[in-house]
């Protein structure tokens, strides 16, 4: 039969500390910012752990995120940042699709993949690549921000100003 | 008086002769020989009319015919380039066979591309350079070193190297118009030595004659005559050509003329060259199934699993020896009589100066060279192949791939692809041998894929890979029994059910309103009372899943199904429940996408882009997927499938406990054995039955599954990783309270409403903050 457990005094006073120290955490977190830090890129294909280039220059500074760990991915990665620096969507495309297929589930990529069909147009690819990029990023706090604000930048480009600016709110566009 | 009678002098007038007397035998001589000379004109220029017509007619026939082969550049068609880099799980020996398959010879000289070198903990490879979809790579030099069973660096020409790629299988070249694979060569790839051989054996005078040359059939005879065999032919190359594109057995004198005025007619209109070069692509070499072998570049990729340009003179010349009689000279059936004929080619080489007395000598000394069997020289996946024209036909009508040269881009990896149908060849092999079944009875196909993607990494039709025949892997619609119980599960998890509730395993029959009563029964006729979802899941029980579906209501389940595959089931009854569904493995493999790829619809997909001949893409197919399913839930569903292995009917499986997820299924009275599993990389779908769609008394279990386990085993199972999420909690196995390991046998489980969840008497829960908070907060 189910029965509730009888409270005990060890777990009674246990219970007060960690309520008070909840109490403590949960006024930090609803502050909602996201913690963002700009750093310059190496911009080649050594592999660097800073914040890689969007290419974009009127653009805020990236989110801090993770690199992917496979060293591959990070030089397609760097590849595929220079053509879409130089405008050649089409090779960065290829080049990122290509990192996927060593790395399937990094989220960054999945971003920068949005991004790229983004800017040739392809709202529906870029729309269920973000989403994708939002479901692998899980728990990680900056990836997650980064997807939801590439699926932001989707719904801008959609014209669904009202659902881009809800994210952008609640995920805090950094201003650089 | 006296008439005067006086013979008739004929009248002389001057330079004039007498006229004759004209008998009439010489009147009708002179009308004869008039009217036949007549008839002999008009007959003579009728016939030259219908002559000339027929030579027309001949002239479009052949000269079209000839246009349309030459001009007409075959489609590549590509699997995935292995791409290496430091950390890759690939090793040494992995490498080098796959380098092999691509035709790559170990040698100690690694001048040309088209060479490796094994050295201590690595290898050096000359890699052939390949113009890729997005960049173009030279041939280049490398050096890889392994450590266990990683990639641990790589260098070219002293510098290190962080990622490069093998050039991509060629795994098919077809003509989309007739379906047959050619392997095209310009006149500038046609080996020097191949050209001057052809001439030397087939047609000495080949440069000179129009179309046919006596002095050749004279010859031929003399040889045949000397030698007692069939050592030559009387043909030209140009007749041989002709014959080819007409093939028929007919040998009559009114063909062979056919053919001679073809050749002529073709020696007039084109160049020596353009002849040659035809000849070459086009010449009959072999049949293999219903595969036929024609030109000199697939014949060496079919005998020799190398490109054309890379083959020595001894195996050029075994290539010529086949011409004469494909049957007769086949190397993989008389090797010795296809040995015999290769060298005395050889020695024609020499005797007309085509190579040195050194090189012929090392040529003679050479074996024949071949591959192993017909099935092992050059990649060659008629299964997956249907796929990937069923896509193009999606996007392309016929005329538009008949540009010449297209480049298709695939996502197939032909390891992947070798070990499944090596996996369905050995397991049903052992299978029959174990059951005592006839060889041959029983027929599988297995669909791969990428768990993220949806990219097809392998697909089997049947269990011999390389003979065309029914693709039972796209085409054969079966029963999928018990596979279809997670997305009955699924429904229920988003529909308030959970893990842990409490479904009826007892007898029921449903009378559907306009149909038979129906009373289903499980697997052992049995039945097991209240249970918690989970264990019912993992025991693939019917009469607990048909209690559910009815709680969810069978249009709800059926509207989930409709949303995962973009199509509506055909079964309307509640035996769907119980997988009473017609489905290919293709088809299932997009169901089950749905779990591995943690909550998207991403269809098969087999094609990456299509390039034309100069590189520009023809269209770029980007990743297709469509969000269906929560994250959340599609990876609470993901956690169940693991626990099917670990506890369920997948735990005879040697992999079962390595962090992989799988489900089993059965059809009715056995006739179809299923399996579907993945792990954080690739999703099998693998099916088992006969085609004559007779029992075999096997389960998922004891068929589908076993091939399963030959896949894991040739490449290792990549185990998932579970995010840590809040909401897992330990409940009993058996009952779905919520215990702890010290008090009961349980499994752990995201459980998304704890609160609904019985504690086990006796148990010491220690809940977590988080449950405490959540239970204080949600009264």
């Amino acid at each position: 039969m189910i029965r509730k457990n009888t409270v005990n005094h060890t777990e009674c006073f246990r219970g007060i500390c960690l309520f008070a120290l909840t109490g403590i955490l949960a006024a930090c977190v609803s502050s909602g910012n996201v913690p963002v830090t700009e750093r310059g890129s190496g911009g080649d294909t050594t592999p660097t752990t800073s914040a890689p280039q969007t290419g974009e220059s009127t653009k805020p500074a990236e989110i801090l995120i993770k690199p992917p760990t496979n060293s591959a991915a990070q030089t397609l990665l760097a590849r595929a940042d220079t053509a879409m620096a130089e405008q050649q969507t089409d090779t960065a495309i290829v080049l990122l699709e290509r990192a996927i297929r060593i790395e399937p589930r990094e989220a960054l990529l999945w971003i920068k993949l949005s991004r790229a069909h983004l800017i040739q147009g392809d709202d529906v690819t870029a729309f269920q690549h973000a989403r994708k990029a939002i479901a692998l990023a899980g728990s990680d706090r900056n990836k997650s921000a980064a997807a939801w604000l590439q699926l932001a930048d989707v719904y801008q480009a959609q014209g669904k100003s009202a659902d881009a600016q809800q994210i952008q709110r609640r995920y805090g566009r950094a201003r650089g | 008086m006296e008439k005067k009678t006086q013979s008739k002098k004929p009248k002389k007038s001057k330079g004039k002769k007498p006229a004759q007397p004209q008998s009439r035998v010489a009147r009708l001589r002179r009308w004869l020989w008039v009217t036949l000379l007549k008839g002999v004109m008009w007959a003579s220029l009728a016939g030259l009319l219908i002559a000339a017509g027929y030579l027309y007619y001949l002239d479009r026939h052949i000269s079209k015919t000839f246009e349309g082969r030459r001009w007409s550049v075959p489609a590549q068609v590509y699997a995935q380039p292995l791409e290496l880099y430091p950390g890759k799980k690939l090793t040494n020996a992995q490498l080098q066979a796959e380098l092999r398959r691509l035709g790559y010879r170990q040698s100690a000289d690694l001048e040309a591309p088209g060479a490796y070198q094994p050295i201590p903990g690595g290898v050096n490879v000359h890699l052939r350079g390949f113009a890729f979809m997005e960049a173009t790579r030279p041939a280049m030099l490398v050096q890889l070193m392994f450590v266990g069973d990683r990639i641990q660096r790589m260098n070219t020409q002293g510098k290190p190297l962080d990622l490069v790629r093998l050039e991509p299988a060629v795994i098919g070249s077809f003509f989309p118009s007739h379906g047959e694979d050619r392997v095209i060569l310009t006149p500038e790839q046609v080996p020097a030595l191949l050209a001057a051989g052809l001439k030397a054996v087939e047609d000495r005078n080949f440069d000179e004659h129009t179309g046919f040359s006596p002095s050749g059939i004279a010859r031929a005879a003399l040889v045949n005559f000397r030698s007692g065999e069939l050592q030559q032919g009387g043909s030209t190359l140009t007749q041989q050509l002709v014959k080819s594109y007409f093939l028929t057995n007919e040998r009559t004198i009114q063909r062979k003329l056919r053919e001679l005025a073809m050749a002529v007619i073709l020696e007039l209109r084109f160049s020596k060259e353009d002849l040659l070069t035809s000849y070459i692509n086009e010449i009959f070499l072999g049949q293999n199934g219903a595969r036929a072998i024609h030109g000199f570049g697939l014949g060496a990729q079919y005998y020799f699993n190398k490109p054309l340009n890379e083959l020595p003179p001894d195996q050029i010349a075994t290539l010529i020896s086949i011409i004469r009689g494909p049957s007769y000279y086949n190397p993989f059936r008389y090797p010795q009589r296809t040995l015999g004929r290769r060298d005395r080619i050889l020695d024609t080489f020499l005797q007309d100066g085509l190579i040195s007395a050194n090189t012929h000598t090392q040529a003679k000394s050479q074996p024949l060279g071949v591959v192993d069997s017909p099935n092992s020289g050059g990649a060659y996946y008629p299964a997956f192949m249907d796929l990937v024209r069923m896509e193009l036909s999606q996007r392309y009508s016929a005329s538009d791939l008949r540009s010449r040269g297209l480049r298709i881009f695939t996502t197939l990896r032909p390891r992947t692809q070798e070990n499944a149908q090596q996996a369905v060849t050995s397991t049903l092999a052992a299978i029959e041998k174990e059951r005592r079944l006839s060889e041959g009875e029983l027929q599988a196909s297995t669909i791969v894929t990428d768990t993220q993607t949806g990219e097809v990494l392998a697909l089997v039709g049947g269990r011999r890979g390389r003979v065309d025949g029914f693709n039972r892997a796209i085409n054969a619609k079966r029963p999928v029994g018990s596979v279809i119980k997670p997305l009955i599960v699924l429904t229920a998890l988003e529909n308030g059910f959970e893990w842990s509730s409490t479904l009826e395993d007892k007898n029921i029959t449903i009378t559907p309103a306009n149909g038979e009563p129906w009373s289903p029964r499980n697997y052992d006729g049995k039945t097991r009372g209240e249970l918690p979802m989970i264990k019912a899941l993992a025991l693939s029980l019917n009469l607990a899943t048909v209690d559910l579906g009815n709680r969810l209501g069978l249009s709800t389940v059926q509207r989930r199904f409709a949303d995962l595959l973009d199509y509506a089931p055909v079964n309307r009854y509640p035996s769907f429940f119980l997988g009473a569904e017609p489905m290919s493995p293709l088809r299932l493999s997009e169901l089950y996408g749905n779990f591995a790829s943690g909550g998207f619809r991403v269809p098969p997909k087999s094609v990456i882009a299509v390039l034309d001949e100069q590189g520009n893409a023809l269209s770029h197919h980007p990743f297709e997927l469509e969000q269906t399913i929560e994250p959340e839930v599609a990876q609470s569903l993901t956690r169940g499938l693991e626990i099917v292995m670990q506890r369920g009917t997948g735990r005879t499986s040697p992999y079962a406990q390595q962090g992989v997820a799988g489900k089993t299924g059965t059809s009715n009275d056995n006739r179809d054995s299923w399996f579907a599993g993945f792990d954080s990389s690739q999703l099998s779908v693998v099916w088992v039955g006969r085609d004559d769609n007779k029992p075999t008394g096997l389960t998922g279990t004891s068929g589908a599954m076993r091939i399963w386990n030959a896949m894991m085993r040739a490449q290792g199972p990549s185990p998932l990783a579970m995010p840590p999420s809040e909401n897992l909690i330990a409940i009993e196995y058996d009952t779905g309270l919520q215990a702890t390991q010290m008090c009961a046998d349980v499994v752990v489980l995201p459980i998304a409403r704890p609160d609904t969840l019985g504690i086990k008497p006796g148990c010491k829960i220690k809940s977590s903050f988080g449950d405490r908070l959540r239970s204080i907060f949600s009264r």
